[in-house]
């Protein structure tokens, strides 16, 4: 079922790829970050990157999202630039923190999206935000404050603003990572259902890159996931994860599941810091 | 709703605004009144002279005998104080939002914003005369000089303390700086403006005051208080002082009263000590 690969994915056309990221390095100071990074996202793929704390996986992100300028190597996100993703507001974040507006209510925050960057508001492109609200199950605290809400609906919230926007590429921070362990689980599969039936998502769903060091949460939600080394973080390996959809709490129990875990676990525990000759002085 | 009588509704409106008004009232009256006694009392015992220290009583009696005179002067040391708020608060909002957005415009113009800060006021106030003459120009001028610092620094930081997240967010849809000004940066320092305006409005009377100590031609409880002072009628200049601190007072119950309607989001508006 699940099939640990040490190489990157089969290459694919050009067109196929939501994010390519080829060659990438990222310093910080003396501080080697990233290294050596070549991942492609096809569209329509759910792809989670796992790596231990520290390991540059946000930095990852950030770089995808356009919002940090990698040191070396070339990123394509939606067949152009980063910067032109953003400008046409074709991306959707979500962050480890909600960071939502705190003087806004829930309906507000969906709409700020909307308000910024007008001239990329097509047509029709942006979703209807009160399906959104249905979608993300806060229906009826429309016009509740971040304060009065708990963290887990707080994130459906910040979910919710992201979609908004009916962005082709979802990026997703480690979202559920400062939530309990209870509500984290439903969070998961909440997010799978969502994804299914997000705006957009017809024959093709959203294509999203995901953060975290849930090794369960990933094999949860991914169709592949990436580990990634210790600092300086490099792909260590890949492994496409192959069960069947929809997915449902109870799968976690499946043989195939914890064999998927066990395996990942094993490549995490076994990714060295891959040093090379030049690297010394980056630790 | 509206009762037979018609006057019903409205005791109850007073009824219900004296109860949510209690809480706020009642502790700062009864320490007025405490302090009030210990002072009298002190005044009564050792048996000091009315022109060291007048008792209470005859500060309020030379208040309300002559109410109206205070009020007058009052209005017009308020108008000097909040015209210099005005000023000297936007002027500080505006170099803080120029400051918050380039550390080198920050580098080049706090030294300058701190030298003016510690020049001594009263070393200015007979300058300020001098070169804006002896109408109100100089008066407000000095209140303006006095509040914009406490405004400068708080803004500075309450433009820059945005949540990290919510800037990524914006960024990632090209959020031109302008609309993250407005939709983020405004709104995440008006916890910090209001805190530095309270300390502004008390600073703002203490340079109207000032400033009328120095041109003392259009009056002001400034003006009042050095007459009364030269004349040694120390319970008009006390009750001079009464009608600054009601002024005050008057000024950091407005603001807080505005603080509450527009940061019903922020923690500093719904905590009880304790």
């Amino acid at each position: 079922m699940a099939q640990p690969t040490a190489s990157p994915a089969p290459p694919s056309a050009p067109s196929d790829a939501a994010l390519q990221l080829s060659g990438v390095r990222l310093d910080y100071g003396d501080v080697r970050a990233l290294d050596g990074i070549d991942l492609e996202v096809r569209r329509g793929e759910f792809v989670v990157v796992v790596g231990p704390s520290g390991c540059g996986k946000t930095s990852l992100l950030r770089i995808a999202a356009g919002l940090l300028p990698p040191t070396d190597g070339s990123v394509r996100v939606l067949g152009g630039s980063a910067d032109a993703a953003q400008a046409g507001k074709r991306l959707g974040l979500v962050a480890q923190t909600p960071a939502l507006l705190p003087w806004r209510d829930v309906r507000a925050n969906i709409a700020l999206p909307e308000s910024v960057n007008r001239s990329a508001n097509g047509p029709a492109a942006a979703a209807d935000p009160e399906a959104l609200i249905r979608l993300v199950g806060l229906e009826g605290f429309e016009r509740a404050r971040p304060h009065e809400l708990s963290g887990g609906m707080q994130q459906r919230v910040a979910l919710a603003r992201a979609l908004v926007v009916d962005p082709d590429l979802l990026l997703m921070d480690e979202p559920f990572a400062a939530l309990d362990e209870i509500t984290r689980e439903q969070m998961r599969y909440e997010l799978l259902r969502v994804w299914s039936h997000a705006p957009g998502a017809g024959a093709t769903a959203k294509t999203v890159l995901f953060v975290t060091h849930s090794v369960t949460e990933a094999v949860a939600l991914a169709d592949r996931v990436v580990v990634l080394s210790p600092r300086p973080g490099r792909i260590a390996a890949e492994m496409t994860i192959d069960l069947p959809r929809p997915r449902r709490p109870d799968d976690e129990r499946a043989p195939a599941f914890l064999d998927a875990v066990d395996r990942i676990r094993a490549l995490l525990r076994t990714a060295p810091p891959e040093r090379e000759p030049g690297d010394g002085a980056a630790s | 709703m509206t009762g037979p009588t018609g006057a019903a509704p409205l005791r109850v409106e007073w009824t219900r605004w004296g109860r949510a008004a209690a809480p706020y009232l009642l502790p700062p009256l009864i320490a007025l009144a405490l302090g009030a006694v210990i002072w009298e009392a002190w005044v009564e015992l050792n048996d000091v002279s009315e022109f060291v220290l007048p008792p209470p009583s005859a500060v309020a009696q030379a208040l309300v005998s002559d109410i109206g005179f205070f009020a007058q002067e009052g209005l017009r040391t308020f108008a000097v104080a909040t015209g210099g708020l005005a000023i000297g608060t936007g002027a500080a909002i505006l170099l803080a939002v120029l400051m918050a957005h380039s550390t080198t415009l920050e580098r080049a113009l706090l030294p300058i914003a701190i030298t003016v800060k510690v020049t001594p006021i009263v070393a200015l106030a007979p300058l300020f005369v001098i070169w804006f003459g002896f109408n109100w120009e100089p008066k407000v001028a000095i209140a303006a000089l006095i509040t914009y610092f406490p405004v400068l620094i708080n803004g500075i930081v309450g433009f820059r303390d945005v949540d990290p997240g919510a800037l990524d967010f914006l960024r990632s849809l090209r959020a031109s700086p302008r609309e993250i000004f407005l939709r983020l940066r405004w709104p995440s320092a008006l916890p910090y403006l209001f805190a530095a305006l309270k300390i502004a409005a008390t600073l703002s009377l203490i340079g109207a005051v000032v400033a009328e100590f120095f041109a003392a031609g259009q009056g002001g409880l400034g003006a009042v208080i050095d007459e009364e002072n030269r004349l040694v009628r120390l319970d008009r200049l006390f009750a001079a002082v009464v009608t600054l601190a009601v002024i005050g007072v008057l000024m950091n119950v407005a603001l807080a009263l505005a603080e509450r309607r527009l940061l019903s989001w922020h923690r500093s508006t719904w905590a009880a000590p304790g």
